[in-house]
């Protein structure tokens, strides 16, 4: 396996740390190797919704620094991809690029375009290969699962392509093999609404609200591959809800890393705000 | 339209939807069937005044003032469900995108959020505070320390591209 670029993203880095720590735990046990991209910052997908160019400068100069390294780019977040995929769909005009490359000269910048970028899920799926990952899973977790894929794991489906939009079978697959059974539920492609939270609180928790009592009795834990989505649910979940209608929030990473016999340590399940204790209990009473 | 009033000729100005077609990526404003596909599948819709179709007819009709000011653009989470969905490649949530910046540029009031981001983009590179704690909590967990990338840099090239220093 090649060596990656690790970009970090703005949400991992500071708010859910343990996404970064379960990435890095599992990524190391499947012998991947990680290099932070040196003065990396803000992947500039806040800003595409009020500044095209904003965003465009921001993503493109994130782009550039992957590129000296001469390895792909790994991210966790699906905003992320979708700002480095759009991103690099739109450098391919030689205009845009003409413009983004004269403000990053600025630092002694220049992208090039045609850097592979990765999600992790992705990695795992295609690169690594779901059934080699598969091969590699020690304790089959036989918990009831409620997968949240999120939108730009897979939207704008013409730039990201990833997986179906409509039904993403390979993140149920990415879940299915940790022994997990994925249940089906009403709004499990709905967005989470991250960026209501600042704008709307009430439009935010009702949000969030309906998709845990469409899983609440019939799922031990709902399942993110994006720190922004996980920061919604199990965050927004305890201003949204009673304790007793609360659902943990795993990140696919810590899934994962249980499945494949790390210890909940290494996974950083002290930063899930929602209580995953029944989660863990169960797993420790699994056969 | 019900929230629409009454709308008199001055209401309307020709050029608006030109103003929202220049943008870097393609919309097709005039394809709209007024489907109604996209508000269908808004996950947000039930919190917004008008609702995505609503916003491409606004656009059509030059009503610039009503959609530029209208909470709905700003309770638009991007998640570009409408896009994937629209039959006719109208691109509602570039034109979202497109409507947004226009308001931004055009001095209409802009969500608070928006600004602290780029606030503390201009400090420390991340959209989030990022102090002693942060990486004093990270350097626990083994993980690498967030350093501020130029931030020289950074500050012209964001001069060069945002609309407001407010
Ligand atoms: S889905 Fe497309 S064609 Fe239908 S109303 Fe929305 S923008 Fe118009
Ligand atoms: S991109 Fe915005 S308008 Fe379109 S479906 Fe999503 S939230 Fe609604």
């Amino acid at each position: 396996m090649v060596k990656l670029s690790f970009f970090v993203g703005c949400t991992s880095a500071v708010r859910e740390v343990n996404y970064e720590i379960s990435a890095k735990a599992v990524l190391e046990s499947l012998g991947v190797e990680l290099e932070y991209i040196e003065g990396q910052s803000c992947c500039g997908l806040p800003f595409r919704y009020v500044s095209f160019d904003s965003w465009l400068t921001l993503a493109s100069r994130n782009i550039a620094l992957a590129e000296l390294t001469g390895n792909p780019m790994l991210v966790l977040c699906s905003g992320c991809y979708k700002s480095f995929k759009e991103a690099l769909s739109l450098i391919s005009k030689p205009e845009l690029k003409k413009s983004v490359n004269e403000r990053l000269s600025i630092e002694g910048l220049e992208v090039k375009g045609g850097l592979k970028v990765i999600h992790i899920a992705e990695l795992l799926h295609d690169h690594y290969g779901v059934d080699r990952l598969a091969q590699q899973v020690k304790v089959k977790l036989n918990l009831n699962v409620a997968v949240h894929p999120g939108c730009h794991i897979v939207r704008p489906m013409d730039v990201i392509g990833f997986d179906n939009p409509e039904v993403p079978l390979k993140l149920e697959k990415l879940v299915e093999l940790t022994g997990c059974n994925s249940i089906q539920y009403r709004t499990k492609r709905e967005c989470c609404g991250a960026t209501l939270a600042g704008i709307d609180q009430e439009a935010s928790k009702s949000l969030v609200a309906r998709k845990i009592m469409n899983i609440k009795g019939r799922a031990d834990a709902l399942i993110t591959f994006c720190p922004i989505c996980h920061a919604s649910y199990d965050a927004m979940q305890r201003a949204a809800l009673k304790p007793e209608d609360q659902v943990p929030v795993l990140h696919y990473t810590q899934l994962l890393g249980l499945a494949l016999g790390l210890p909940p340590e290494k996974l950083g399940f002290d930063y899930n705000r929602v209580s995953v204790d029944k989660v863990l209990a169960k797993i420790k009473n699994t056969p | 339209m019900a929230r629409m009033g009454r709308l008199g000729r001055a209401d309307i100005d020709p050029r608006f939807e030109s103003d929202v077609l220049k943008y870097p990526v393609k919309l097709n404003v005039d394809a709209c069937l007024q489907c109604g596909v996209c508000g269908g599948s808004c996950p947000v819709a039930f919190s917004m005044d008008y609702t995505p179709r609503e916003l491409v007819e606004l656009v059509k009709l030059g009503l610039k003032e009503k959609a530029l000011s209208c909470r709905a653009i700003w309770i638009c989470t991007g998640c570009n469900v409408c896009s994937d969905r629209c039959p006719e490649d109208v691109n509602p949530s570039e034109i979202l995108n497109s409507l947004r910046a226009l308001a931004f540029k055009s001095g209409f009031k802009v969500p608070e959020m928006f600004l602290k981001m780029m606030e503390n983009l201009l400090s420390y590179g991340w959209i989030y505070e990022v102090d002693e704690f942060t990486n004093e909590d990270r350097a626990d967990r083994g993980l690498p320390q967030l350093k501020p990338p130029s931030l020289d840099s950074l500050k012209k090239m964001m001069e060069a591209t945002w609309p407001r220093g407010d």
